[in-house]
């Protein structure tokens, strides 16, 4: 578990970087929309703030036993386990409808924009049939 | 599914929590279990079985017609 957490605290490290990088990259690159700019520098300091949090967790629980027993059960518990995997389910059905029921409607007012939603709609399809095909081999 | 998991915890007389961290899983596993709300897959079941010094069928009752 702590190797896990070790592994986890790097990964948040990174994120809290690429963070940092899109919030000057939003202040400094030339010829950016306000829209585009605030769009990166709001996606940056989202990504640096919860970045920052999650890893003073992972950082508290690593000095501290009790803490890292907790935190470990968090991610071993079944229970939770298979909260998160029914909400993800449910998630990416229901993504799936509205991204459907948007691309017709965009095609109608802007067909590249439903084209890409469309696009983006069988990506995710390709990459679910990818996911079950290589997990059924393994169980 | 139900199960006498509250009735052998309390005879041991363990709180959930101490249930919960001996079998390794959260406090809301263990209530869920005894609720009847969760069924446990049988590792965990087998966990907990063996903490009581049960079989898991005495603590886990299958019933026909189950889903």
């Amino acid at each position: 578990m702590e190797k896990k957490l070790k592994n986890k605290c790097i990964i948040a490290s990174i994120l809290i970087v690429i963070g940092v990088i899109c919030i000057y990259l939003s202040l400094n690159i030339v010829g950016l929309s306000e829209l585009q700019s605030n769009f990166i520098n709001g996606f940056g300091t989202g990504l640096t703030v919860v970045s920052i949090v999650v890893l003073v967790k992972f950082i508290m629980a690593l000095s501290n036993p009790e803490k890292l027993k907790k935190v470990g059960i968090e991610f071993t518990d079944e229970r939770l386990k298979q909260i998160r995997i029914k909400s993800m389910a449910i998630a990416f059905r229901i993504s799936l409808i509205l991204e459907a029921f948007f691309s017709i409607l965009l095609v109608i007012f802007d067909y590249k924009l439903g084209m890409y939603l469309g696009l983006l709609i069988t990506y995710q399809i390709i990459v679910f049939a990818v996911a079950n095909i290589v997990i059924s081999k393994k169980i | 599914m139900k199960n006498r998991v509250e009735e052998y915890r309390k005879l041991f007389n363990e709180k959930q929590e101490d249930l919960a961290n001996i079998v390794g899983v959260s406090r809301q596993t263990i209530i869920s279990i005894e609720k009847g709300k969760y069924n446990p897959s049988i590792l965990l079941a087998f966990k907990i079985s063996k903490h009581f010094n049960k079989t898991i069928e005495e603590v886990f009752v299958y019933e026909e017609g189950e889903e």
